[in-house]
C-alpha cells in the first residue's frame, strides 16, 4: 500500500506560488520599466498585493491545525501487480 | 502618468489626445472577475447543504482550502492582467506624431509610430448596440508609407479624433510643404 500523505499538497502549492512570484513580480517589473507606472496602476497593483497576501494568510490560517501526516491518497499496489509493501 | 519622457517628447510637441479603450469595455472582465470569486462560496454553500458532512473529512477540507487559495490566487492575478491590458493599451496623438502603444499579453508589448504627415486614411468604425449607446468605436489609421497602419480600439468619441488627426496632418504638411528644401550636393 503506498500512502501519500497531505503534505504532498503542500508541495504543489509551494511551486505554485513560486511561478505566482515570478510571474507577479516580472509582470510589475515590466510596467515599471515601460514608465507606464502612475496613482492607479499603484493603487490596482497595492489593492491586488494585499488581497494576495490577505487570500495566503487566510489559506495558512485554515489549514493551521491539519495533521499533515494524515493519508491524502492511499494506492493498493497489488492492485498494479507489485507484491512489496512500501 | 507622465508621457513625456514615456514617449521622447519633442520641446516643439504638444500632446493632443491621450487615448485608452472606453471604461465601459473594461465592465465585462470586472464583471467576469467577480463571477470567478463567487465560484468557490457557491460551490462549498452548495456541497455543505447537499452533504453537510463533507467538511469533516481532513484530506477533503485541506484539499478544499489549498485548492481553493491557489484558485483565488490565479483569479487575482487574471485580474491584474486584465487591469495591464486595458490600461497599458495607450494611443498618443501630438501634433507631430501618433503613437500606438498595446500590451499583448502580460509580458508583450508593442510600439508603432510615425509621423503625422504621413496620414493617408483615417476610418472609424461603430459596430453594436453598446458601442452606440456610449459613443465608442475603432479608429484606423493608414499611410502612405504602409498598407497595415494602426488600429485605436474601442476609443470614445472616434469621430471627433478622426477630424482633429485629419485636421493635424493637413496642418503638419502645410508645415512641412513650407520649409525650404535641402539642397543636394
Amino acid at each position: 500500500m503506498l500512502t501519500i500523505p497531505l503534505s504532498a499538497l503542500l508541495i504543489i502549492f509551494g511551486i505554485f506560488l513560486l511561478i505566482f512570484v515570478v510571474f507577479f513580480f516580472l509582470n510589475f517589473r515590466d510596467v515599471i520599466t515601460s514608465h507606464a507606472i502612475d496613482l492607479s496602476t499603484m493603487t490596482v497593483t497595492l489593492i491586488v498585493v494585499l488581497a494576495s497576501v490577505w487570500v495566503f494568510g487566510a489559506g495558512i490560517a485554515a489549514t493551521s491545525d491539519v495533521d499533515w501526516r494524515t493519508p491524502l491518497l492511499s494506492i493498493n499496489l497489488s492492485s498494479f501487480g507489485f507484491n512489496n509493501s512500501l | 502618468m507622465h508621457l513625456g519622457p514615456l514617449i521622447h517628447q519633442k520641446s516643439y510637441e504638444k500632446i493632443e489626445y491621450l487615448l485608452r479603450r472606453h471604461p465601459i469595455t473594461f465592465v465585462p472582465k470586472l464583471f467576469l472577475s467577480a463571477i470567478l470569486l463567487l465560484v468557490p462560496v457557491i460551490v462549498v454553500q452548495l456541497g455543505i447543504t447537499l452533504f453537510p458532512t463533507i467538511l469533516q473529512n481532513q484530506s477533503l477540507y485541506v484539499s478544499g482550502a489549498v485548492l481553493g487559495t491557489m484558485y483565488y490566487l490565479t483569479i487575482i492575478l487574471l485580474f491584474y492582467g486584465f487591469f495591464i491590458d486595458y490600461y497599458l493599451d495607450i494611443w498618443v496623438v501630438t501634433n507631430d506624431r501618433i503613437l500606438d502603444m498595446e500590451q499583448r499579453g502580460i509580458f508583450a508589448r508593442t510600439v508603432t509610430e510615425f509621423d503625422i504627415n504621413e496620414v493617408q486614411d483615417v476610418t472609424t468604425e461603430i459596430n453594436g448596440f453598446i458601442a452606440t449607446l456610449f459613443h465608442y468605436g475603432n479608429l484606423r489609421v493608414t499611410t502612405s508609407s504602409s498598407n497595415a497602419g494602426i488600429v485605436f480600439y474601442q476609443i470614445p468619441d472616434p469621430n471627433t479624433i478622426r477630424s482633429r488627426i485629419i485636421a493635424l496632418a493637413d496642418e503638419d504638411r502645410k508645415y512641412h510643404a513650407a520649409l525650404p528644401s535641402v539642397p543636394k550636393n
